[in-house]
């Protein structure tokens, strides 16, 4: 094998030879902390972190200004819903209403209805 | 090639830039042709010589001289051709086709033959390629090759050796 098989572009070695001695200035560019250096700006950047989160939460709880913020009417309506409304039949039971130890004890569900509703259903996801 | 004695007298002094600046100018084209012949392409030839002057300028404040400058910036080169070609392998084994083809080397004026040897020779396991490239293209001696690739003589006799049978086995010379 001889270099007349492999041609290089013209003028390459002399530029290659500028670019690479570019590598020293390019490579101290690149700043790098030392050790101790990084501990300390990583304690530094959590501080200011904590330090953040706990005016954003204090200035966030401070009610009386939030409370402020919120129309009156919306607040009204805030208060007025209630879920009990919506479905009161749901609500009204009580515990002593139910017999729990009957319950317990009774076959609640039929078997073959169970059975066959899950053959229907789980082979939906399968 | 006998080096400078002010080379080591600098790397003592801790003169790290101008010895960087001496290596480049005495260095550059030896090993840009050593790097070509291991990866064939000129483009991958140029990004191994790159990124083996940047390892030279990281790794030169810890080099202790007791190889040659020469023997420590080719076994650089070469731990850059192995992770170049072991790059392009895996792409060939992931893609099915090579990621930089000879063929499309505008700098590659080589023969149907020789292009067909690199096809054949890229195949091999990349240290197989490395040692039958040093050895078949470069005639470099094993004790030589031994310090270079940091591998026994006997090992490298053994990897030529399987090399140079596949190699024929592919082209039905066995």
């Amino acid at each position: 094998m001889n270099n007349s098989e492999y041609k290089i572009p013209e003028g390459y070695f002399t530029q290659k030879k500028a670019a690479l001695k570019q590598i020293p200035q390019q490579e101290r560019r690149i700043f790098k902390l030392p050790r101790w250096q990084k501990g300390l700006t990583m304690a530094a950047s959590l501080a200011l972190l904590i330090a953040t989160g706990i005016y954003y939460l204090n200035f966030n709880s401070n009610s009386e200004e939030s409370l402020n913020k919120v129309s009156l009417s919306a607040l009204d309506e805030f208060i007025s819903y209630s879920p009990y409304s919506a479905y009161p039949e749901t609500y009204l039971y009580e515990e002593s209403d139910f017999d729990l130890e009957e319950m317990q004890s009774e076959q609640l569900f039929d078997e073959e209805q169970l059975d066959s509703y899950l053959d229907q259903y789980s082979n939906e996801f399968l | 090639m006998i080096e400078p004695k002010e080379w080591k007298e600098w790397l003592q002094e801790k003169r790290f830039e101008p010895l960087f600046n001496a290596l480049v100018d005495q260095f550059t084209e030896p090993l840009y042709w050593q790097a070509r012949k291991l990866v064939a392409r000129h483009d991958l030839a140029d990004d191994v010589l790159q990124d083996s002057f940047i390892s030279v300028w990281k790794a030169l404040p810890n080099f202790k001289a007791e190889s040659n400058f020469y023997t420590w910036l080719f076994r650089i080169v070469s731990n850059q051709c192995f992770a170049c070609l072991k790059k392009e392998q895996r792409y060939t084994e992931i893609n099915g086709n090579s990621l930089a083809s000879l063929n499309d080397d505008p700098f590659f004026n080589g023969d149907k033959a020789l292009l067909d040897l690199h096809k054949a020779i890229s195949k091999l396991p990349v240290k197989q390629q490395l040692v039958f490239k040093l050895r078949y293209f470069e005639d470099m001696p094993y004790n030589e090759m031994s310090k270079v690739l940091e591998t026994s003589e006997g090992a490298l006799k053994a990897s030529y050796h399987h090399a140079k049978e596949k190699i024929k086995k592919s082209f039905h010379l066995d």
